[in-house]
Protein backbone atom coordinates (compact mmCIF):
# COMPACT_ATOMS: atom_id res chain seq x y z
CA UNK A 1 0.00 0.00 0.00
CA UNK A 2 1.33 3.39 -0.89
CA UNK A 3 0.11 6.73 0.21
CA UNK A 4 -2.38 8.55 -1.94
CA UNK A 5 -0.73 10.62 -4.56
CA UNK A 6 -2.07 12.24 -7.68
CA UNK A 7 -5.00 10.26 -9.02
CA UNK A 8 -4.56 7.09 -6.99
CA UNK A 9 -7.64 5.50 -5.43
CA UNK A 10 -8.07 5.37 -1.68
CA UNK A 11 -9.40 2.20 -0.05
CA UNK A 12 -12.62 4.03 0.76
CA UNK A 13 -13.06 4.90 -2.91
CA UNK A 14 -12.10 1.45 -4.13
CA UNK A 15 -14.79 -0.39 -2.15
CA UNK A 16 -17.49 1.67 -3.87
CA UNK A 17 -16.41 0.68 -7.37
CA UNK A 18 -15.82 -3.05 -6.82
CA UNK A 19 -19.01 -3.93 -8.71
CA UNK A 20 -18.07 -1.59 -11.58
CA UNK A 21 -14.78 -3.48 -11.74
CA UNK A 22 -16.19 -7.01 -11.65
CA UNK A 23 -18.98 -6.11 -14.09
CA UNK A 24 -16.45 -4.79 -16.59
CA UNK A 25 -17.94 -1.30 -16.50
CA UNK A 26 -14.67 0.64 -16.13
CA UNK A 27 -12.53 2.55 -18.59
CA UNK A 28 -9.07 1.12 -19.21
CA UNK A 29 -7.53 3.93 -17.15
CA UNK A 30 -9.85 3.32 -14.17
CA UNK A 31 -9.28 -0.41 -14.39
CA UNK A 32 -5.52 0.12 -14.33
CA UNK A 33 -5.84 2.40 -11.29
CA UNK A 34 -8.01 -0.18 -9.53
CA UNK A 35 -5.60 -3.01 -10.27
CA UNK A 36 -2.61 -0.93 -9.21
CA UNK A 37 -4.21 -0.23 -5.82
CA UNK A 38 -5.22 -3.85 -5.36
CA UNK A 39 -1.72 -5.06 -6.12
CA UNK A 40 -0.37 -3.04 -3.22
CA UNK A 41 -3.17 -3.28 -0.64
CA UNK A 42 -3.81 -6.35 1.52
CA UNK A 43 -6.99 -4.83 3.01
CA UNK A 44 -8.66 -4.23 -0.34
CA UNK A 45 -7.52 -7.64 -1.58
CA UNK A 46 -9.28 -9.16 1.46
CA UNK A 47 -12.44 -7.19 0.68
CA UNK A 48 -12.42 -8.34 -2.95
CA UNK A 49 -12.23 -11.88 -1.65
CA UNK A 50 -15.10 -11.15 0.79
CA UNK A 51 -17.27 -9.98 -2.12
CA UNK A 52 -16.47 -13.15 -4.07
CA UNK A 53 -17.37 -15.24 -1.02
CA UNK A 54 -20.59 -13.26 -0.60
CA UNK A 55 -21.60 -14.05 -4.18
CA UNK A 56 -20.76 -17.74 -3.68
CA UNK A 57 -22.70 -18.04 -0.43
CA UNK A 58 -25.69 -16.18 -1.93
CA UNK A 59 -25.58 -18.69 -4.79
CA UNK A 60 -26.27 -21.50 -2.31
CA UNK A 61 -29.72 -20.12 -1.53
CA UNK A 62 -32.69 -21.52 -3.37
CA UNK A 63 -35.82 -19.75 -4.58
CA UNK A 64 -39.17 -20.45 -2.96
CA UNK A 65 -41.45 -23.35 -3.80
CA UNK A 66 -44.64 -23.20 -5.83
CA UNK A 67 -47.70 -23.96 -3.72
CA UNK A 68 -50.00 -26.83 -4.71
CA UNK A 69 -52.88 -24.38 -5.20
CA UNK A 70 -50.79 -22.26 -7.55
CA UNK A 71 -49.61 -25.30 -9.44
CA UNK A 72 -53.20 -26.47 -9.97
CA UNK A 73 -54.29 -22.98 -11.05
CA UNK A 74 -51.50 -22.75 -13.65
CA UNK A 75 -52.26 -26.25 -14.95
CA UNK A 76 -55.83 -25.08 -15.40
CA UNK A 77 -54.65 -21.99 -17.33
CA UNK A 78 -52.59 -24.23 -19.58
CA UNK A 79 -55.39 -26.70 -20.26
CA UNK A 80 -57.87 -23.96 -21.02
CA UNK A 81 -55.39 -22.37 -23.43
CA UNK A 82 -54.82 -25.75 -25.09
CA UNK A 83 -58.55 -26.02 -25.54
CA UNK A 84 -59.23 -29.03 -23.37
CA UNK A 85 -62.90 -29.53 -22.61
CA UNK A 86 -63.39 -29.22 -18.82
CA UNK A 87 -64.66 -32.82 -18.76
CA UNK A 88 -61.43 -34.02 -20.33
CA UNK A 89 -59.45 -33.17 -17.20
CA UNK A 90 -57.87 -36.10 -15.47
CA UNK B 1 -33.97 -3.84 -26.54
CA UNK B 2 -30.22 -4.29 -26.83
CA UNK B 3 -30.09 -7.79 -25.39
CA UNK B 4 -27.45 -10.09 -26.73
CA UNK B 5 -28.65 -12.94 -24.53
CA UNK B 6 -31.06 -14.66 -26.89
CA UNK B 7 -33.07 -17.85 -26.61
CA UNK B 8 -30.83 -20.78 -25.71
CA UNK B 9 -31.01 -24.27 -27.13
CA UNK B 10 -33.06 -25.28 -24.10
CA UNK B 11 -35.42 -22.38 -24.76
CA UNK B 12 -35.87 -23.41 -28.39
CA UNK B 13 -36.77 -26.93 -27.31
CA UNK B 14 -39.15 -25.65 -24.59
CA UNK B 15 -40.88 -23.35 -27.05
CA UNK B 16 -41.28 -26.21 -29.51
CA UNK B 17 -42.88 -28.33 -26.76
CA UNK B 18 -45.15 -25.51 -25.60
CA UNK B 19 -46.37 -24.97 -29.16
CA UNK B 20 -47.23 -28.67 -29.23
CA UNK B 21 -49.26 -28.26 -26.03
CA UNK B 22 -46.85 -30.22 -23.80
CA UNK B 23 -48.12 -29.82 -20.25
CA UNK B 24 -45.02 -31.21 -18.53
CA UNK B 25 -42.83 -28.65 -20.31
CA UNK B 26 -45.15 -25.87 -19.17
CA UNK B 27 -45.23 -27.09 -15.58
CA UNK B 28 -41.42 -27.28 -15.43
CA UNK B 29 -41.33 -23.60 -16.39
CA UNK B 30 -43.89 -22.82 -13.69
CA UNK B 31 -41.73 -24.57 -11.08
CA UNK B 32 -38.65 -22.61 -12.11
CA UNK B 33 -40.08 -19.14 -12.67
CA UNK B 34 -43.25 -18.74 -10.65
CA UNK B 35 -41.64 -17.70 -7.31
CA UNK B 36 -39.65 -14.92 -8.99
CA UNK B 37 -42.66 -13.85 -11.06
CA UNK B 38 -44.72 -13.44 -7.89
CA UNK B 39 -41.99 -11.37 -6.23
CA UNK B 40 -41.72 -9.06 -9.23
CA UNK B 41 -45.50 -8.66 -9.55
CA UNK B 42 -45.80 -7.95 -5.83
CA UNK B 43 -43.58 -4.85 -6.18
CA UNK B 44 -46.27 -3.11 -8.21
CA UNK B 45 -49.60 -4.36 -6.86
CA UNK B 46 -51.36 -4.10 -3.53
CA UNK B 47 -51.57 -7.70 -2.36
CA UNK B 48 -50.29 -11.20 -2.85
CA UNK B 49 -53.68 -12.23 -4.23
CA UNK B 50 -53.49 -9.58 -6.97
CA UNK B 51 -49.89 -10.64 -7.71
CA UNK B 52 -51.15 -14.20 -8.26
CA UNK B 53 -53.73 -12.92 -10.73
CA UNK B 54 -51.04 -10.95 -12.55
CA UNK B 55 -48.84 -14.03 -12.82
CA UNK B 56 -51.72 -16.10 -14.11
CA UNK B 57 -52.46 -13.45 -16.74
CA UNK B 58 -48.78 -13.38 -17.67
CA UNK B 59 -48.67 -17.14 -18.28
CA UNK B 60 -51.73 -16.86 -20.48
CA UNK B 61 -50.06 -13.98 -22.32
CA UNK B 62 -46.97 -16.12 -22.87
CA UNK B 63 -48.99 -19.04 -24.20
CA UNK B 64 -51.09 -16.86 -26.48
CA UNK B 65 -47.94 -15.22 -27.83
CA UNK B 66 -45.81 -18.34 -28.08
CA UNK B 67 -46.22 -18.67 -31.85
CA UNK B 68 -44.89 -15.15 -32.28
CA UNK B 69 -41.91 -15.53 -29.92
CA UNK B 70 -38.82 -14.93 -32.03
CA UNK B 71 -36.16 -15.78 -29.47
CA UNK B 72 -34.55 -12.34 -29.43
CA UNK B 73 -34.37 -12.58 -25.64
CA UNK B 74 -34.25 -15.59 -23.37
CA UNK B 75 -37.60 -17.14 -22.54
CA UNK B 76 -37.24 -16.31 -18.83
CA UNK B 77 -36.48 -12.65 -19.59
CA UNK B 78 -39.52 -12.47 -21.84
CA UNK B 79 -41.88 -13.90 -19.22
CA UNK B 80 -40.62 -11.52 -16.51
CA UNK B 81 -41.09 -8.60 -18.88
CA UNK B 82 -44.67 -9.69 -19.44
CA UNK B 83 -45.15 -9.87 -15.66
CA UNK B 84 -43.60 -6.43 -15.17
CA UNK B 85 -45.82 -4.84 -17.82
CA UNK B 86 -49.04 -6.41 -16.57
CA UNK B 87 -48.21 -5.66 -12.93
CA UNK B 88 -47.38 -2.00 -13.65
CA UNK B 89 -50.66 -1.52 -15.51
CA UNK B 90 -52.58 -3.28 -12.78
CA UNK B 91 -50.87 -1.20 -10.10
CA UNK B 92 -51.76 2.02 -11.90
CA UNK B 93 -55.37 0.91 -12.16
CA UNK B 94 -55.32 0.28 -8.41
CA UNK B 95 -54.15 3.86 -7.97
CA UNK B 96 -50.92 2.55 -6.58
CA UNK B 97 -47.81 4.27 -7.80
CA UNK B 98 -44.51 2.53 -7.40
CA UNK B 99 -41.94 5.10 -8.45
CA UNK B 100 -38.46 3.77 -9.14
CA UNK B 101 -37.05 5.60 -6.11
CA UNK B 102 -39.31 3.78 -3.68
CA UNK B 103 -38.58 0.38 -5.19
CA UNK B 104 -34.83 0.98 -5.45
CA UNK B 105 -34.43 2.28 -1.90
CA UNK B 106 -33.15 5.62 -0.67
CA UNK B 107 -29.71 4.35 0.27
CA UNK B 108 -28.13 3.98 -3.18
CA UNK B 109 -25.47 6.56 -2.32
CA UNK B 110 -24.82 5.21 1.16
CA UNK B 111 -21.28 3.99 1.86
CA UNK B 112 -20.64 0.25 1.60
CA UNK B 113 -18.47 0.35 4.73
CA UNK B 114 -18.77 2.36 7.90
CA UNK B 115 -16.61 5.49 7.42
CA UNK B 116 -15.02 4.70 10.81
CA UNK B 117 -13.23 1.82 9.16
CA UNK B 118 -11.05 4.30 7.29
CA UNK B 119 -8.53 6.84 8.53
CA UNK B 120 -10.10 10.28 8.52
CA UNK B 121 -7.11 12.52 8.28
CA UNK B 122 -3.44 12.64 7.47
CA UNK B 123 -1.44 11.37 4.54
CA UNK B 124 -3.22 7.99 4.78
CA UNK B 125 -6.75 9.42 4.85
CA UNK B 126 -9.23 7.08 3.18
CA UNK B 127 -7.12 4.01 3.85
CA UNK B 128 -8.13 1.19 6.21
CA UNK B 129 -7.76 2.00 9.89
CA UNK B 130 -8.16 -1.70 10.71
CA UNK B 131 -7.72 -4.31 8.04
CA UNK B 132 -10.83 -6.25 6.97
CA UNK B 133 -10.94 -9.90 8.01
CA UNK B 134 -9.45 -12.58 5.85
CA UNK B 135 -12.31 -15.00 5.19
CA UNK B 136 -10.15 -17.25 3.08
CA UNK B 137 -8.94 -18.83 6.32
CA UNK B 138 -12.46 -19.51 7.60
CA UNK B 139 -13.54 -23.13 7.62
CA UNK B 140 -15.80 -23.97 4.68
CA UNK B 141 -18.34 -25.40 7.15
CA UNK B 142 -18.80 -21.99 8.75
CA UNK B 143 -19.63 -20.32 5.45
CA UNK B 144 -22.09 -23.02 4.49
CA UNK B 145 -23.77 -23.52 7.87
CA UNK B 146 -27.53 -23.11 8.01
CA UNK B 147 -27.08 -20.13 10.39
CA UNK B 148 -24.95 -18.37 7.80
CA UNK B 149 -27.39 -19.10 4.98
CA UNK B 150 -30.28 -17.87 7.15
CA UNK B 151 -28.39 -14.64 7.82
CA UNK B 152 -27.89 -14.12 4.08
CA UNK B 153 -31.56 -14.88 3.38
CA UNK B 154 -32.67 -12.41 6.06
CA UNK B 155 -30.33 -9.75 4.71
CA UNK B 156 -31.82 -10.15 1.21
CA UNK B 157 -35.39 -10.12 2.53
CA UNK B 158 -34.63 -6.83 4.31
CA UNK B 159 -33.42 -5.09 1.13
CA UNK B 160 -35.58 -2.56 -0.75
CA UNK B 161 -37.59 -4.59 -3.31
CA UNK B 162 -35.63 -3.79 -6.46
CA UNK B 163 -32.27 -4.42 -4.76
CA UNK B 164 -33.62 -7.78 -3.57
CA UNK B 165 -34.87 -8.75 -7.06
CA UNK B 166 -31.56 -7.85 -8.67
CA UNK B 167 -29.41 -9.85 -6.26
CA UNK B 168 -31.81 -12.81 -6.41
CA UNK B 169 -31.75 -12.89 -10.19
CA UNK B 170 -28.01 -12.31 -10.49
CA UNK B 171 -26.55 -14.24 -7.56
CA UNK B 172 -29.22 -16.74 -6.44
CA UNK B 173 -30.44 -17.69 -9.91
CA UNK B 174 -27.31 -16.79 -11.87
CA UNK B 175 -28.89 -14.67 -14.61
CA UNK B 176 -26.69 -12.50 -16.85
CA UNK B 177 -26.70 -8.75 -16.28
CA UNK B 178 -28.48 -7.95 -19.56
CA UNK B 179 -31.21 -10.51 -18.86
CA UNK B 180 -31.86 -8.83 -15.50
CA UNK B 181 -31.87 -5.37 -17.07
CA UNK B 182 -34.40 -6.45 -19.67
CA UNK B 183 -36.56 -8.45 -17.28
CA UNK B 184 -36.85 -5.66 -14.71
CA UNK B 185 -36.65 -2.76 -17.17
CA UNK B 186 -33.50 -1.24 -15.65
CA UNK B 187 -30.70 0.75 -17.23
CA UNK B 188 -27.23 -0.73 -17.14
CA UNK B 189 -26.13 1.78 -14.49
CA UNK B 190 -29.19 1.25 -12.30
CA UNK B 191 -28.75 -2.51 -12.40
CA UNK B 192 -25.13 -2.19 -11.36
CA UNK B 193 -25.79 0.30 -8.56
CA UNK B 194 -28.63 -1.85 -7.17
CA UNK B 195 -26.43 -4.93 -7.33
CA UNK B 196 -23.59 -3.17 -5.56
CA UNK B 197 -25.80 -1.95 -2.72
CA UNK B 198 -27.35 -5.39 -2.34
CA UNK B 199 -24.03 -7.23 -2.32
CA UNK B 200 -22.49 -4.69 0.06
CA UNK B 201 -25.31 -5.22 2.57
CA UNK B 202 -25.20 -8.98 2.28
CA UNK B 203 -21.41 -8.82 2.72
CA UNK B 204 -21.89 -6.76 5.89
CA UNK B 205 -24.42 -9.28 7.22
CA UNK B 206 -21.98 -12.08 6.49
CA UNK B 207 -19.22 -10.19 8.27
CA UNK B 208 -21.36 -9.81 11.39
CA UNK B 209 -22.13 -13.52 11.22
CA UNK B 210 -18.44 -14.41 10.93
CA UNK B 211 -17.62 -12.21 13.92
CA UNK B 212 -20.38 -13.77 16.05
CA UNK B 213 -19.22 -17.26 15.21
CA UNK B 214 -15.55 -16.41 15.69
CA UNK B 215 -16.21 -15.04 19.18
CA UNK B 216 -18.49 -17.86 20.29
Amino acid sequence: MTRTSGDDLTCQELVEVITDFVEGAMSDADRARFERHLGECAGCTAVMSQFRTTIEVTGRLTEGQVSETQRDAMREVFRRWRGDAPAARD
Amino acid sequence: MDATVTASGDDVELIRLLRLGDEAAFMSLVERLQPMMLRVARMYVSSHAVAEEVVQEAWLGLLQGIDRFEGRSSLRTWILRIVTNIAKTRGQREGRSAPFASLAGDDLDAPSFDPDRFLGTGAWAGHWSTLPGDWAGAPEARLTSSETLDAVRRAIDALPPMQAQVIRLRDVLGWASEEVRNALDLTETNQRVLLHRARAKVRAALEREMEIEASS
